[in-house]
């Protein structure tokens, strides 16, 4: 990395009595990144993030901002601002005041203070509200609120604690837009905490997916997806059809002898002959083939039943072994009904060997 | 069940502390009001008139013409009780303040205490209230009387070198009651501090703001409704104080309840010490009324 990451762990580890909660992560947060700490609650993801802000101290290792160690940093001592998962908007203060809390606190000038609070309050889209209480506001209100707050100061940092966790599914989609809008323009770093895998892969640069205060993998959208490193990755990032079996290599071509059929992957370095390995395919990624087709990746089934989504069908189509595989096909394209005989199909780079 | 049955259901429940208010508040009340205007003589009992069931409508209708204002504009005319409200509220506003600057602390320390142990500190705040509050009183004059542990230790110690003179003082009445009415302050202000959630604390530092400017745009704004509580909770019955001026003051300790109490058991004036609690009772009526207004217009705010 040639510029200067604005945040970085440095081997960060925490302990909350016998459990680790943060176990040793280093990341690099570049400048500017939308960055997103992906993984199911109790992962160490917020504790990871409350460090960044200064209300954990990490027991090893060290946290730097824009190049410089801020472990010891106190909280109000950081050019790094947080939006809260419960938005802690000061319930006495109006919304330009919750706003102006952050400047009042730096010491900027009465009409300097005025002029960025109405900046913030058209960036957040607060017009008319500016005198509202917390209480009368919205959910969604509340949640531009707290995010014009965050960004009042203007930091390179900003930190983001669950921010769509509390609204609907429908204002959650519009916000997703929102956010990466309002990123690009105003150039700061986002990190973003969040347990929905949608949310970080369409909003982030890049995603750390965290298991046990671990870092899984860290990766741009397409690459955890396309190519997840683990099982536990390729099972929490979307849909996967995972076939086991005894592997052997024959020069660049794997085979896998799982129970539904023979399988060809991709080989690669570092597979040991005769291992147990898994086979990852996501749905979109395996077709129906005609009955007659033999070879590998040929698998036979019986379609089980189909999930109508617009633009695609998802079928659950029973194998042989007993196991059900996802396939998930253009509505255009013609497929087999519930109860009829499938042949499923898929190339050998569909497949992502992992360890079973 | 038909809805008059729910209706009748709801109005009974509602009879019982009603009720209860009707019989011992609102009737005692009643009857100090009915003697404020009256006239005090000498005889059995000391003021007239008096209603009795022999007289008949008639009878009462002739004696309530007898009711005047007398005893109030006695109490205007009565330099002693101007004297007695302004130095009660003045003995009962400073021992509230102090009161505050001592309990405000110490709630806020159990407040941010381990959870597993604050219910255990808040007992030890209130485990006062378990030994009598006539012992604990007398307790304070073993301490502080010229002879008492207070000054004995002082002198031990080389701060002073002649006895404080706080026993039978207006000092040793609101060391009284600042001590005695302590818990009532603490328990208000502890409930709000201990509702605030800790995220608005986080979210003040994170925005720049140091502990002390966390503390007053936060913190304190945000527990004004338990100060307020506290505040008066404590005020208003240490105004009508009696037993502890009585205990701790001294000649010139003048409070109104001692003044009611001289009227009442002295001089035998019922009705200028009933005008006197009426008029006492206006008096704090206000910051009440004041207090609840507050309260439900801050209630959306919660």
């Amino acid at each position: 990395m040639l510029q200067t990451p604005i945040l970085q762990f440095e081997q960060v580890s925490k302990r909350f009595g016998a459990t680790a909660a943060v176990d040793g992560v280093s990341i690099d947060i570049a400048p500017g990144e939308f960055f997103a700490l992906l993984g199911p609650s109790g992962c160490g993801k917020t504790t990871l993030m409350r460090m960044a802000a200064g209300f954990e101290r990490p027991d090893e290792g060290r946290v730097l901002i824009d190049g410089a160690d801020a472990t010891d940093t106190p909280p109000h001592r950081r050019p790094v601002n947080m939006m809260f998962q419960s938005y802690a908007l000061f319930p006495h203060m109006s919304v330009a005041d919750n706003i102006a809390f952050g400047l009042k606190a730096a010491g900027s000038s009465r009409d300097a203070i005025a002029a960025r609070v109405s900046e913030m309050v058209r960036l957040a889209q607060l017009q008319g509200l500016e005198k509202r209480k917390p209480h009368q506001l919205s959910g969604g209100q509340k949640q531009r609120t707290a995010l014009a707050r965050a960004l009042a100061r203007g930091t390179k940092l900003l930190l983001l604690d669950e921010p769509l966790g509390a609204l609907d599914r429908k204002l959650r989609e519009e916000t997703q837009f929102e956010l990466m809008d309002i990123q690009k323009r105003l150039g700061a770093a986002f990190v973003v905490v969040t347990h929905d895998q949608d949310e970080a892969m369409s909003m982030a640069d890049r995603i750390a997916v965290m298991r046990a205060g671990k870092i899984e993998q860290i990766g741009a959208p397409a690459d955890i997806y396309e190519r997840p490193r683990s099982r536990y990755v390729a099972e929490f990032i979307g849909e996967v059809n995972l076939f086991e079996g005894k592997a052997t290599r024959r020069g660049d071509v794997l085979r896998i002898e799982a129970q539904d059929g023979e399988i060809e992957a991709p080989s690669r370095e570092g597979l040991v002959d005769g291992a147990t390995l898994a086979c990852a395919v996501r749905p979109e990624r395996i077709r129906f083939a005609a009955a007659d087709a033999s070879g590998a990746n040929r698998l036979a089934g019986v379609v089980h039943d189909v999930a109508y989504r617009g633009d695609h069908r998802v079928f659950r189509v029973r194998l042989k072994s007993g196991a059900l595989a996802r396939v998930a096909a253009p509505s255009a394209l013609p497929a087999p009904q519930p109860g009829e005989a499938a042949t499923l199909a898929f190339d050998a780079d569909a497949c992502v060997v992992l360890d079973a | 069940m038909p809805r008059g049955g729910l209706a009748r259901g709801r109005l009974s429940a509602l009879a019982i502390p009603y009720g209860w208010l009707a019989l011992f508040f609102l009737a005692p009340l009643a009857l100090v009001a009915k003697i404020s205007l009256s006239k005090s003589i000498i005889a059995q009992p000391p003021y007239e008139p008096a209603f009795r069931a022999s007289d008949g409508l008639a009878g009462w209708l002739e004696k309530a013409r007898m009711f005047s204002v007398a005893a109030y504009r006695g109490l205007g005319e009565d330099p002693l009780y101007l004297e007695s409200y302004l130095s009660s509220l003045a003995i009962a506003g400073v021992s509230t303040l102090l009161a505050l600057l001592v309990a405000y602390p110490l709630a806020l320390a159990i407040a941010r205490s381990d959870p597993k142990r604050r219910s255990l500190l808040i007992a030890l705040a209130v485990a006062p209230f378990w030994t009598s509050f006539l012992i604990r009183v007398y307790a304070w004059i073993a301490i502080l009387k010229d002879e008492g542990f207070l000054n004995h230790a002082l002198m031990a110690l080389g701060l002073i070198d002649a006895p404080l003179t706080i026993y039978a003082t207006n000092v040793a009445v609101v060391i009284g009651i600042v001590y005695s009415y302590l818990p009532f302050v603490v328990l208000p202000i502890y409930n709000s501090l201990e509702k605030q959630d800790a995220a608005l604390r986080e979210a003040a530092a994170d925005l720049g703001a140091g502990p002390l400017a966390t503390f007053w745009k936060v913190t304190l704004p945000l527990s004004a409704p338990g100060v307020i509580a506290g505040a008066l909770l404590m005020f208003i019955p240490a105004v009508g104080e009696f037993v502890i001026p009585d205990l701790l003051g001294g000649s010139d300790t003048i409070m109104i309840g001692r003044t009611m109490w001289n009227d009442f058991f002295e001089n035998r004036d019922w009705p200028a010490a009933s005008a006197g609690a009426i008029v006492l009772l206006i008096l704090l009526v206000g910051p009440i009324v004041w207090f609840e207004r507050r309260q439900t217009k801050g209630q959306g705010a919660q």
